[in-house]
């Protein structure tokens, strides 16, 4: 068995027939922090989907082992409660269910299926306070209704919010950059970042590299046309900021 | 269900055609065992047909059908020997309204019909103009057939008589075709128009129908989607003369996956005017992605005018979105206040905001501009 | 490793209906069948005065030139009414001097049914008067209640100790003669809840009535009356239960309500009666009118309900604003599953001046269930200045069942305005990944988006009651996602 906790192997998606990603291969260790760039309709989005098990999306080939687990075969739920956690790039309005009720349920459940006891109410509240306090989100918006009427910016700093709350083995931040305004992008970014330690990894999506730069990627890897075409250090993205991804086979 | 216009005054004598006597006689049987709608039938519970009827004299009356611009190329028109060429045709809209007593009148009686085909695309609209004279009962008949990949212009212009106009219209619309329908209803007789329209593959209907009756008018639209990625978008403004009546029905059959229906009514009444809008999204079971939509404003101008609204939904597939908005009251008092606040006194504030109503379905450039009253072009 | 998670199988999910119990009880029934004997045995029973008889048969006479109602959406097969018994009551209840009395075989249901029955329940603060098959089995806090001159006890007892109060208000909300299962019920109804609140009271607790069938075979027809003096404000709520039975069970209830000049009356129902089975075996058949006069000026009446039982529900929880500025609300969730129908909404009459009306519907749809809203908000031409707003929005979460939304609006005056918006969508693939990203499962992920669809009723709710509410639709809801 691998030392390696996410293994992507030879992994091929279908969209209604069209080939999303191709033959993609991936291995990210325990407390590293991936970064994968590629512009735009490179399939980038599509990766942080089939990882979370959204449906709509055919695995022609390959095999993703999370943990020394099939994740295939595994539910969206299934795959939360082990630990994956994806920052959406774009948070889905619930009408009706208040924040702080759906990141209690969502809490609840991990710890549930970890064996834990369900949080203390006073608890809860001491510690959603805390990490709310740390995204300057305010308190109101905790009792609003989840994500509806939320500007981009508060949705990313929600996805940050929820990203504390559940502490994750593996974060996927999916373009969590966009829609941020420069002050919120600090904030979120140093958040997240200082969420890194040896057992948790991360793999971060973005177009670009100001991410990065607050987000110190282990591995950069160039994502073009559904497969990585090159794989590097944290200077590979400075070269995408100055010259773009034409080297890289993009004719965009 | 007997009515004194089938069983006494409105015999089968009646009856002055020789041809398609089968069709015609069935036709009479269905409507002795219905019978004329009244205000018991679900869908005419807001225009009793029998009991306005109840008062005219049956006699048959004069119905003029007038096509302008007939020689347009790709157009070919026929008249009443096209139902007896094709006897398959006549009875047809039975095949979609069983029980529609209204159908089986005309269907009894009808000798006044054109039958347009549009083979080509037109560049100019194809007018159409129904004048009733005087009294007594008539039965226009109009079929419209758009062939393949064709895009037309319509208008249909009704107006004069004293009596009964029942007319019964039915659009074809063939695969990748397009219509852009229009209707002026002036007409100064009691007026039941049935409307059945049949969408192919991919098929448009558009219509904006502009309503200012003179008397009582029916108006009943059944659009039956045949094929799949279908669509029709239906805009309908009500101005009816004062104490005149005016109820606009239509049902959106999505007996098709991925077909979109759009409704719209504005309706501005004065004095003693009852107006009705029943609306109706259908879907059936096995029906995917469907969209429809139904939205409705009405404007009360003056205490004694009412208003009567009928949104409904039937919905048997999950895979849907649909929605409907209703509003029914008087002008916006905060919009009239911003208007009299710029200058502008009550009256001319109220008109440019029932202006706006109206533009929005009718703009300038419309070809129903002109016959919109002044106060609105 | 990961078998705590294991994806649960149908059968988890098989709701044992939780009330679905019948407590074995020596019942007195009247004969089966109805004729007028039937009508004189009730009453006779009830030791009625000669008036009330009267007006039963009266009711009665009427109800056999009447026609059933066939315009709603529901369909059943023809109901035989001789084929049911319309009295069933707990032998020797009538005798009960105070709730010690009470058969504990009976109290055993009321504690399985978590009802607060006995008195030492005080600290609950709710005045509970339960409703066993067709008798009233126990008021509680009757003496609390008392000291504020609220009266709240059996219809049986109201009709021997305030005469007065029943015959005036009897029937002036819903005539004897309203419609085919009204009239029915005015002839048989055999027990129900009597409320009075005195002006200027506000009624110190909520009160509030569980219904029960138990008997097998017993229709139940209940009548509920509650009427508000001047200024007073009364909160009631109602829950019904009934036992797993294979054959249908009628439950033809009235419920009338009067609120004069100032006063309030809020009535929140939770309706859960066996819906039958996953084939549509068995199942209580509800037809229920439930009407409330806002007879004087600033008065109110608010319904707030929450369906999920029955096999069949017809109702229309109705408001007729008679005063002015008086108001009406409804709020309703229904929910439908397996072969349920349901057939449901409100009438808003605006007659005086200035009234106003809010009706909010949700209607939830799975299995093979039918859900309609029917409505009808109508202002008359001498109530100016009225206004309404309606919403109605239905939530399908399979492709075999359906959601109808038939609103009638009629307005005739012009310085009035009415607002209806409807919705019909299911609910997004989208919605339910970010949830189950999250951790929730799929059952989880729809109660959770169902409960957030329903907010805007749920609130309404008094608060032990949303919770028993929230807790029901997770139940109805089990295993129903298409």
């Amino acid at each position: 068995m691998s030392n390696n906790f996410l293994n992507i192997k030879s992994l091929s998606v279908k969209v209604d027939d069209k080939l999303i990603i191709n033959n993609l291969s991936l291995s990210i260790g325990r407390g590293e922090v991936h970064a994968i760039m590629g512009p735009n309709g490179s399939g980038k989005s599509t990766l942080s989907n089939v990882l979370a098990g959204k449906d709509g999306y055919t695995i022609v080939n390959g095999a993703i082992d999370f943990s020394g687990e099939d994740l295939i075969s595994l539910e969206p739920n299934e795959r939360a409660n082990k630990g994956i956690f994806l920052a959406f790039q774009y948070p889905v309005e619930i009408p009706g269910v208040t924040n702080i009720n759906f990141i209690k349920t969502a809490l609840e459940s991990n710890r549930k299926y970890r064996g834990l006891e369900p949080i203390k109410p006073g608890e809860f509240l001491k510690l959603i306070k805390e990490k709310s306090k740390i995204l300057g989100i305010p308190e109101d918006r905790l009792k609003r209704q989840l994500n509806v009427g939320f500007s981009g910016g508060e949705k990313k700093r929600n996805e940050a919010l929820q990203l504390l709350m559940l502490e994750p083995s593996l974060a996927i931040l999916d373009e969590t950059d966009s829609g941020l305004d420069v002050d919120a992008f600090k904030i979120v970014a140093d958040t997240i970042n200082s969420t890194r330690n040896k057992d948790n990894s991360m793999l971060v999506i973005t177009h670009y590299q100001r991410l990065l730069e607050r987000i110190k990627p282990d591995i950069v890897h160039i994502f073009v046309d559904g497969s990585i075409v090159e794989s590097g250090g944290p200077e590979l993205a400075n070269e995408v900021e100055s010259d773009g991804y034409e080297r890289f086979g993009d004719a965009k | 269900m007997q009515n004194n216009l089938i069983s006494k005054n409105f015999n089968h004598s009646f009856l002055n055609s020789e041809s398609l006597t089968e069709e015609r006689e069935k036709a009479f049987l269905n409507l002795k065992t219905i019978g004329l709608p009244n205000k018991r039938v679900e869908n005419w519970k807001y225009t009793d047909l029998t009991s306005i009827t109840k008062g005219l004299e049956f006699k048959p009356g004069k119905v003029d059908i007038e096509i302008l611009n007939k020689d347009l190329k790709g157009l070919v028109v026929a008249d009443f020997e096209y139902f007896i060429k094709n006897k398959d045709q006549y009875s047809k809209p039975t095949n979609y309204l069983k029980d529609e007593g209204v159908v089986y009148l005309n269907l009894s009686y009808a000798s006044d019909a054109r039958v347009i085909e549009i083979r080509e695309s037109q560049s100019e609209p194809i007018v159409i103009k129904i004048t009733a004279k005087g009294p007594g009962v008539t039965f226009p008949r109009l079929k419209i057939d758009i062939f393949p990949n064709v895009e037309a212009e319509v208008c249909f212009v009704y107006n004069g008589g004293e009596g009964f106009v029942n007319q019964l219209t039915e659009i074809h619309l063939g695969k990748d075709s397009g219509l852009n329908l229009y209707r002026v209803n002036e007409s100064s007789s009691i007026h039941s128009e049935t409307f059945l329209s049949y969408l192919n593959l991919n098929a448009n209907l558009s219509m904006v129908n502009l309503s200012m009756p003179k008397n009582k008018s029916r108006f009943q639209v059944y659009n039956i989607f045949l094929d799949k990625h279908s669509s029709t978008d239906f805009k309908s403004i009500s101005i009816p003369s004062n104490s005149c009546h005016d109820d606009f029905l239509i049902q959106n059959n999505h007996i098709s996956s991925n077909c979109e229906s759009n409704v719209g009514m504005r309706a501005i009444l004065d004095k003693g005017v009852i107006c009705s809008f029943q609306a109706l999204i259908d879907i059936e079971s096995n029906i995917l992605s469907s969209k429809a939509e139904q939205d409705c404003k009405a404007i009360l101008l003056h205490k004694e005018a009412s208003m009567n609204a009928k949104p409904e939904m039937k919905i048997f597939n999950d895979d849907v979105v649909c929605k409907h908005g209703t509003t029914i009251g008087s002008l916006d008092k905060d919009q009239i206040f911003y208007l009299k606040s710029r200058g502008l006194d009550k009256k001319s504030s109220e008109n440019l905001l029932l202006k706006g109503i109206v533009k929005n379905y009718i703009p300038n450039n419309s070809l129903l501009n002109n016959f919109l009253p002044k106060a609105y072009q | 490793m990961s078998d705590k998670q294991e994806k649960l199988s149908e059968e988890d999910f098989k709701d044992p209906y939780e009330f679905g119990f019948e407590t074995d009880i020596e019942s007195d029934f009247a004969p089966k069948g109805l004729n007028e004997d039937t009508v004189r045995f009730i009453s006779n029973k009830k030791n009625e005065p000669e008036w009330l008889l009267d007006w039963r048969l009266e009711a009665y006479k009427r109800w056999l030139v009447m026609k059933e109602p066939d315009w709603s959406s529901v369909r059943y097969p023809s109901i035989d009414y001789q084929d049911s018994y319309y009295y069933s009551a707990p032998k020797d209840s009538e005798k009960l001097e105070s709730l010690d009395d009470v058969d504990p075989k009976l109290l055993e249901t009321y504690n399985k049914l978590g009802i607060p029955l006995k008195e030492q329940e005080w600290l609950a603060g709710v005045a509970v008067d339960a409703v066993f098959d067709s008798v009233s089995v126990g008021t509680t806090f009757k003496e609390r209640l008392k000291e504020d001159g609220v009266i709240f006890c059996s219809f049986s007892e109201a009709v021997q100790d305030y005469p007065e109060l029943i015959k005036k208000y009897l029937g002036s909300v819903v005539p004897s003669t309203d419609n085919y299962f009204a009239t029915l019920n005015s002839a048989v109804f055999s027990d129900g809840s009597f409320v009075y609140i005195p002006p200027g009271v506000r009624c110190p607790m909520e009160l509030s009535t569980y219904f029960r069938i138990n008997a097998a075979g017993t229709g139940q027809f209940e009548r509920t009356l509650v009427i508000a003096d001047k200024d007073s404000y009364v909160s009631y709520l109602e829950g019904c239960t009934a036992p797993m039975r294979d054959e249908h069970q009628l439950h033809a209830a009235v419920v009338e309500l009067v609120a004069l000049e100032g006063a309030e009356i809020k009535y929140s129902t939770v309706q859960n009666w066996y819906p039958g089975n996953e084939e549509g075996v068995g199942g209580v058949y509800n037809f229920v009118t439930k009407r409330g006069d806002c007879r004087g000026d600033n008065s109110k009446i608010s319904w707030t309900q929450v369906e999920t039982g029955s096999a069949i529900t017809w109702k229309y929880p109705s408001c007729i604003l008679r005063g002015n500025n008086s108001s009406g609300e409804f709020y309703s969730i229904a929910v439908s599953n397996n072969y349920q129908q349901v057939d449901s909404g409100t009438k808003m009459i605006h007659l005086g001046n200035n009234t106003s009306s809010r009706i909010i519907s949700k209607g939830i749809s799975t299995g093979k269930s039918s859900n309609t809203y029917r409505g009808l908000v109508s202002i008359h031409p001498k109530s100016k200045g009225s206004r309404n707003f309606t919403q109605c929005d239905s939530l399908l979460l399979t492709n075999q069942c359906s959601a109808s939304t038939i609103p009638y609006i009629e307005s005739k005056n012009s310085e009035s305005i009415v607002e209806h918006e409807a919705t019909s969508s299911k609910i997004s693939e989208e919605q339910l990944f970010y949830c189950q990203q999250r951790g929730l499962n799929e059952e989880e992920a729809v109660s959770l988006i169902v409960n957030g669809f329903c907010k805007d009723v749920l609130q309404k709710l008094p608060m032990e009651f949303a919770v028993e509410a929230q807790k029901l639709l997770s139940v109805s809801l089990e295993g129903s996602i298409g």
